[in-house]
């Protein structure tokens, strides 16, 4: 194993090859992770605010079918829909698989920031009220500061399990030079000429130095947002 | 046969359109707040029956009674933060229960106090305390402007003789924000908690918590405070400060509508003390009367227990 | 409690380690494949089926072990056998290459394939040609500027590869760049739905494209050339297929060749006729 491990430390080929799909990862990653923060936030905004406006049951059960089919089918199914079946424009591919993983991490993350804003007291939506605040107002300034505390860890957690899921994106096909190109299929293609371990183990060591790197800037920011809770 | 239809119509809309069916009374003008027909059922159980009631300015109003009588559901039910199933709330001559009534801004002119407190977590003592005042002005002062605008476009296109003065504006920012704060100190002095001006309610004991709480009421410059239960979840140690505050509040002559389970307390200050059991108010009158010559049988059982 | 979770721990490590030796037991002989490949292994019925397969099923009589078939992705087939501890045996239609011998043994060669290329039948100009031997043919050079669909770890990814380099049809030595550009898929039928919209063309040998046009009126497919320099004739790109073994199971090797050797050129080419449905 250890020949290979020269092999391919060597080979600015293979150097190449890792910083490219390493590169890919990241963008398709942060891109999908974008997307999915956006559409969560607006799903589950609408969610919330069919409980107090009748208009917005539609949207709303709209929005329920959504989360519930994205959450309640595989990626790859959902990959292969989007990617096949939608978006047939020749080059749309590596954006569509984008859009396919945001759009699935969007259903995940409209669940957690939908309990993190129902897991703080009803009293405090009270008293905003009783005072003599609007419903907008009260949702606004004082609930979701409260409950971003208990979101941002759960999102984190998303984040993390997108970045691996974004490893199946070779299943509609990689081309090298594209998005497509990430790292799994980077240390597939290293692991022809050299052996499987050696090539998946470097690539097993990128993914967790990224997720480790993502983990402590989530502590700092779990740190800053506990300000308001010192004894 | 009109009145047969009509009654049959009614009878649809109340159960299946949710619709209030109770006639709407003439409001008493002397009356600061007044209820009319108010029920309230949840389902098949009936929390409210059918209550008629007036609250004038000055009176000091203790409601008492056994757990589930809907004593806290009959004071949340006056600001509306319960609907009611039947029947209307009038504050100061409006109909709350009237979707045209802007309700934030009649609830401004209530204030409550919870038996949780529930000051805002995320804002400090002094934030709490100004955040209503000076959001609410803002959005006056931000109206104000937008009309100024209006009138100056409006203005752009009339003659000379024609045109509207503009409105004067009298506050800014800088000024609702310093008057709110001295103000707030000015309460926070009053109860003594005034270097606890920049840290986070979850630093404080309950008692303080719950006298910044009412404080942040009396912010608003309300015209009724109403208490629900505000001692119930303090240590006894504690219970004593808030009950001087809300004593204090009502020498002033605020006007309050109290439920509590403090007895002494009730007789002290209340002028008038409700007796509520199974959604009705079953007795009331002046303390003397209730709680030294009690005529009703659940009352007496009730005082048994609890004197 | 504590009890019951050291019971079922060390059951769930006993029930591991006695399936991971499942290619090594003794009356078992498991066979890695990949199902996407007609007529040497494709799913038919719900059962793998096809030429590899009944070879294999022939060896395992032989040997008198029950015959387990795999479905993997094709690329992990020979890594697999190579190390030998889930298999032995990877029947698909692998081509011999020389970095393939470096890791596994090979039987005798059973066939010899052609590589064929895929094509929409709309743009069977750009693509066809006639080749010094007289048939329609599609050179390498008619893929310049196109996306070329293969599945990965194929003969047609390394044949592709060598072109896409310098001294390869699809290289430009001005700019320094491939002409074309690879994509690299797990499945075949993955490949060809794709073709119209990502993918130009999809290379793989003959008999699975034909497989895999028929009954499609909009796909074409037609045998891979090398063109021939002045005076040459063209030379079709072909490669033959054997079975991989993992290196030191001379047994096993040697049970594989007699059946290939009782069958012979005739008894392979029955049983390609057989699964083609001739």
């Amino acid at each position: 194993m250890f020949e290979d491990l020269k092999k391919i430390f060597s080979s600015s080929e293979y150097l190449g090859y890792y910083l490219q799909g390493f590169g890919n990862t990241l963008i398709v990653t942060f891109s999908a992770a974008l997307i999915g923060l956006i559409l969560g936030f607006i799903v589950a905004l609408v969610k919330i605010a069919a409980e107090h406006n009748k208009w917005m049951k539609i949207p709303a059960f709209i929005c329920n079918v959504y989360t519930t089919v994205f959450r309640g089918t595989p990626v790859a199914l959902q990959l292969f829909f989007w990617c096949f079946a939608v978006f047939t424009i020749p080059g749309f591919k590596p954006y569509a698989a984008i859009l396919t993983f945001g759009i699935n991490s969007g259903a995940y993350i409209s669940e957690n920031i939908r309990a993190g804003i129902s897991s703080v007291d009803k009293g405090q939506l009270e008293a905003g009220r009783a005072i003599g605040l609007s419903w907008t107002t009260t949702m606004v300034r004082i609930i979701m500061p409260q409950a971003v505390k208990n979101i941002i860890p759960a999102i984190g957690n998303e984040i993390i399990a997108l970045l691996k899921e974004t490893a199946i994106i070779s299943i509609v096909g990689s081309t090298v030079g594209t998005l497509t190109f990430d790292l799994n299929e980077a240390a597939h293609t290293i692991s022809f000429k050299t052996s499987y371990i050696a090539a998946f183990m470097i690539a097993a060591i990128l993914y967790l130095v990224v997720v480790y790197i993502f983990i402590i800037a989530l502590k700092l920011i779990e740190r800053r947002l506990r300000k308001s809770e010192k004894r | 046969m009109k009145s047969a239809n009509e009654k049959n119509v009614k009878e649809y809309k109340a159960k299946y359109l949710n619709k209030r069916t109770a006639p709407i009374e003439p409001f008493d003008p002397e009356a600061l707040l007044e209820v009319q027909h108010l029920s309230k059922t949840y389902g098949h159980l009936t929390v409210l029956n059918d209550i008629n009631e007036k609250i004038y300015k000055g009176e000091k109003i203790a409601i008492i009674g056994p757990s589930g009588s809907g004593k806290s559901t009959f004071l949340r039910c006056l600001n509306v933060l319960e609907d009611p199933t039947d029947g209307y709330v009038f504050f100061e001559g409006f109909n709350l229960c009237d979707l045209k009534v802007d309700i934030n801004v009649q609830r401004r002119r209530m204030g409550m106090v919870f038996q949780s407190f529930n000051l805002f977590n995320n804002m400090t003592i002094l934030k709490n305390i100004t955040f209503a005042p000076v959001h609410v002005q803002m959005q006056e002062l931000a109206k104000l402007k937008r009309l100024n605008l209006k009138i100056k476009i409006g203005n752009l296109f009339k003659k000379k003789d024609c045109q509207v003065p503009p409105i004067p504006v009298e506050t800014n920012k800088k000024k609702i924000k310093a008057d709110a704060e001295e103000n707030a100190y000015r309460l926070l002095k009053r109860i003594g908690l005034e270097e606890k001006a920049n840290v986070y309610p979850s630093t404080l004991s309950g008692g303080q918590r719950q006298r910044i709480a009412i404080v942040r009421a009396l912010a608003m410059n309300p015209k009724v405070m109403l208490f629900d239960e505000p001692t119930s979840a303090l240590d006894p140690e504690m219970v004593g400060e808030v009950l001087n505050l809300i004593k204090e509040l009502a020498d002033e002559g605020m006007t309050m509508v109290i439920v509590t389970h403090e007895m002494g307390f009730a007789r002290e200050i209340a002028t008038r003390v409700l007796f509520m059991d199974g959604g009705n108010i079953m007795e009331q009158g002046s303390p003397e009367k209730i709680f030294g010559n009690p005529e009703n049988d659940r009352l007496k059982d009730f005082l048994s227990k609890v004197l | 409690m504590k009890k019951f979770l050291i019971g079922m721990t060390t059951a769930a490590v006993v029930a591991a380690t006695a399936l991971s030796f499942t290619g090594c037991s003794n009356d078992t002989l498991t066979v890695y494949t990949e199902a996407g490949f007609a007529p040497f292994e494709y799913v038919s019925n719900g059962e793998i089926v096809g030429v590899d397969v009944d070879i294999m099923n022939k060896v395992g009589e032989k040997l008198g072990k029950k015959v387990v078939f795999e479905n993997v992705s094709f690329d992990t087939i020979v890594d697999a056998v190579a190390a030998g501890k889930l298999t032995n045996v990877g029947a698909a239609g692998i081509s011999v290459t020389d970095d393939r011998k470096a890791k596994v043994d090979f039987s005798t060669e059973y066939y010899t394939a052609n590589l064929y290329v895929i094509y929409p039948a709309s743009d069977a100009a750009t693509y066809e040609s006639t080749t010094t031997d007289g048939v329609t043919g599609v050179y390498w050079e008619s893929m310049t500027g196109k996306t070329i669909g293969i599945q990965g770890g194929t003969t047609a990814d390394i044949f592709l590869a060598d072109e896409l380099v310098e001294g390869g049809s699809l290289y430009d030595t001005e700019t320094s760049k491939a002409t074309a550009a690879k994509t690299t898929f797990q499945s075949l039928n993955v490949a060809v739905s794709d073709i119209g919209k990502n993918t130009s063309v999809v290379i793989i040998d003959e008999l699975p494209a034909q497989q895999l046009v028929k009954g499609k009126d909009n796909l074409k497919c037609a045998p891979l050339y090398y063109k021939g320099g002045e005076g040459e004739d063209d030379e079709i790109a072909c490669d033959t297929y054997a079975i991989a073994v993992t290196k030191g199971q001379t047994a096993l090797l040697n049970a594989i060749n007699e059946v290939l050797e009782e069958l012979g050129k005739d008894g392979i080419q029955q049983l390609v006729n057989t699964h083609l449905g001739l």
